[in-house]
């Protein structure tokens, strides 16, 4: 397993960093001073980052039933996790994953085009009130829900050392989507856009989807054109589609990702920790 | 290997053969299926495996199922069981209508099962009061439940992606429910209009179905409510199909399909077209 920092990402995502943390008593004091807190959660994003579809044989399926059930613990290890690509005739064996792992799943629509469709599932642990899609042009798809998402309460010293840590969870709305074309981060960002249409309602909302490699910047162009007070962070790049994070820094944070391949053909999971105010 | 292939082949083939086959027209399946509950004569017994249930709704051969009474994931039932029959019935796209936590670990609620993908689904719980107090979700007193019911119930819908031609979809809304069976008139009442609210059935987005037990008849003037917006368009005892807005499906057949010690409500079916 790797890990990595969010050093390429720090210049943008250093103001978020420091938002994130909740200093004692918010006496004004800078970052480093006196002890703050903080709330960490891991999302699971587990995706070959290609065109094609997660699984493309017994085996890669096998695996990712090892690593939902073996690995994650089920839902006593996990909370969040989304399975990209897993349209044809992945969508049965995440309902035998469901199954195996005793956690809901629900398949989260990224785009629709003549007569086909692809999407990713996600994974949560109770039943949901709600799973909605936002058109976001050219037949793609915000899609999400607000499941209870277990994290960390920390409490550092001035040096960053953890000293007190309490499980919380919080219900989070959570949205995926897929971008593959300019003109579907066109639909996604401006002031009509996917993003400002979920935002209008839950402006808490955070973003984990991949975007086509190459389009980032118009990506983070879209959303900062949209509302300024939301970012786009790159997390990491695959061989065509780029994970990224979205949410406002008055919410959100970005710490960092843990990578673990999965297979030798290509399948990674990525353990990415945010955190919420 | 072959075997595999020729599993995975099945699966495409059945994801993609509604595609072509274009679903100008739609099979709704509705049933109270009892917790898998099974008649032995002198009561009911929980089945262990869910077979015999997975082929009887299987033998429907519907785009869309609706299931009321069903209950997932408590210890007894070992699963969480809607995947499990979405998985066994091929019907990958569920989603879960949650009336009440059961059992601490499980759930008890409606299902809707569909063989294409939803876009959007939600659920609501219908107002409710237990005599016992906030936490208490069923075995009311008779004064609330003439009142509230003797039980929680919920609503939910889910607006389905179906496929009209080789390259063109259309959303249609499905709105699934189960009725109290101990409330009063005033109070059934209450529970269809919240129904209609919840799945704005009075204008919905898509044209919509709405199916379950509503324990109660078609003549019960508590059911003004759905009836002055919509088509009735089949019923067997307590278990209902609706449509809406009214004149937007055409009915093409309808069925009831006696499920024998299955259940004690047999399924209802109903063939329709935009």
């Amino acid at each position: 397993m790797k890990r990595y920092n969010a050093i390429s990402v720090l210049a943008l995502a250093a103001g978020l960093f420091i938002g994130c943390t909740e200093k004692e008593g918010d006496n004004g004091s800078s970052a480093g001073q006196g002890p703050v807190s903080r709330a960490v959660a891991e999302i699971q994003f587990v995706s070959r980052l290609d065109e094609g579809t997660l699984v493309t044989s017994d085996a890669d399926c096998n695996t990712l039933n090892d690593y939902m059930v073996k690995t994650l613990n089920g839902k006593q290890g996990a909370s969040l996790t989304v399975l990209d690509r897993t349209d044809g005739a992945t969508v049965s064996q995440m309902l035998e994953i469901s199954v195996n792992t005793y956690r809901w799943s629900a398949f989260a629509l990224n785009s629709v085009s003549s007569g086909s469709y692809e999407g990713s599932t996600i994974f949560f642990n109770q039943p949901s009130n709600g799973i909605f899609s936002f058109a976001s042009g050219d037949g793609a798809y915000l899609c999400g829900l607000a499941p209870e998402v277990a994290g960390v309460f920390q409490k550092l010293d001035a040096e960053g050392n953890i000293i007190s840590s309490n499980n919380v969870t919080s219900a989070v709305n959570f949205y995926t989507v897929r971008l593959s074309s300019e003109e579907q981060i066109a639909g996604f960002g401006g002031a009509s856009g996917a993003m400002n249409t979920v935002k209008a309602q839950y402006r808490n909302m955070i973003v984990i989807g991949t975007v086509k490699n190459g389009l980032m910047d118009k990506l983070k162009d879209a959303v900062q054109s949209a509302d300024s007070t939301y970012s786009a962070i790159e997390i990491v790049k695959g061989v065509d589609y780029t994970v990224f994070m979205l949410g406002s820094d008055r919410y959100w944070n970005y710490y960092d990702f843990d990578e673990m391949k999965l297979t030798s053909n290509g399948i990674s999971a990525y353990a990415i920790h945010v955190g919420w105010k | 290997m072959i075997k595999s292939m020729i599993r995975k082949i099945a699966v495409i083939t059945a994801m993609l053969l509604p595609l072509s086959s274009m679903a100008q027209q739609l099979t709704l399946a509705d049933w109270n299926i009892r917790s898998f509950e099974k008649s032995n004569g002198a009561g009911q017994t929980l089945v262990d495996d869910i077979q015999e249930y997975v082929d009887f709704l299987k033998d429907m051969d519907a785009d869309v199922i609706t299931l009321n009474e069903f209950e997932t994931g408590t210890s007894r039932m070992g699963k969480e069981k809607m995947a499990e029959l979405a998985s066994r019935l091929g019907m990958y796209f569920a989603y879960f209508i949650k009336s009440y936590p059961k059992d601490g670990i499980g759930y008890y609620g409606n299902v809707i099962l569909s063989r294409y993908p939803m876009l959007n689904s939600a659920s609501a719980l219908i107002s409710y009061q237990n005599y016992k107090g906030e936490g208490n979700y069923d075995q009311n007193s008779s004064e609330y439940s003439e009142i509230w019911g003797a039980d929680q119930r919920s609503v939910g819908y889910a607006d389905i992606l179906v496929p009209v031609s080789d390259s063109e979809s259309r959303v249609i809304r499905i709105c699934c429910t189960h009725l109290d069976h101990q409330v009063g008139t005033a109070g059934r009442k209450r529970q269809f209009e919240e129904v209609v609210k919840f799945a704005s059935l009075g204008n919905p987005p898509y044209p919509a179905l709405l199916a379950g037990d509503m324990n109660t008849w078609v003549t019960d003037s508590a059911m003004e409510p759905v009836l002055s917006i919509s088509d009735h368009l089949y019923d067997n005892w307590v278990d209902h199909i609706f449509s809406f807005p009214k004149g937007t499906w055409t009915k093409i057949s309808e069925e009831v399909i006696l499920s024998g010690s299955l259940s004690d409500h047999n399924a209802i079916k109903v063939v329709v077209k935009l």
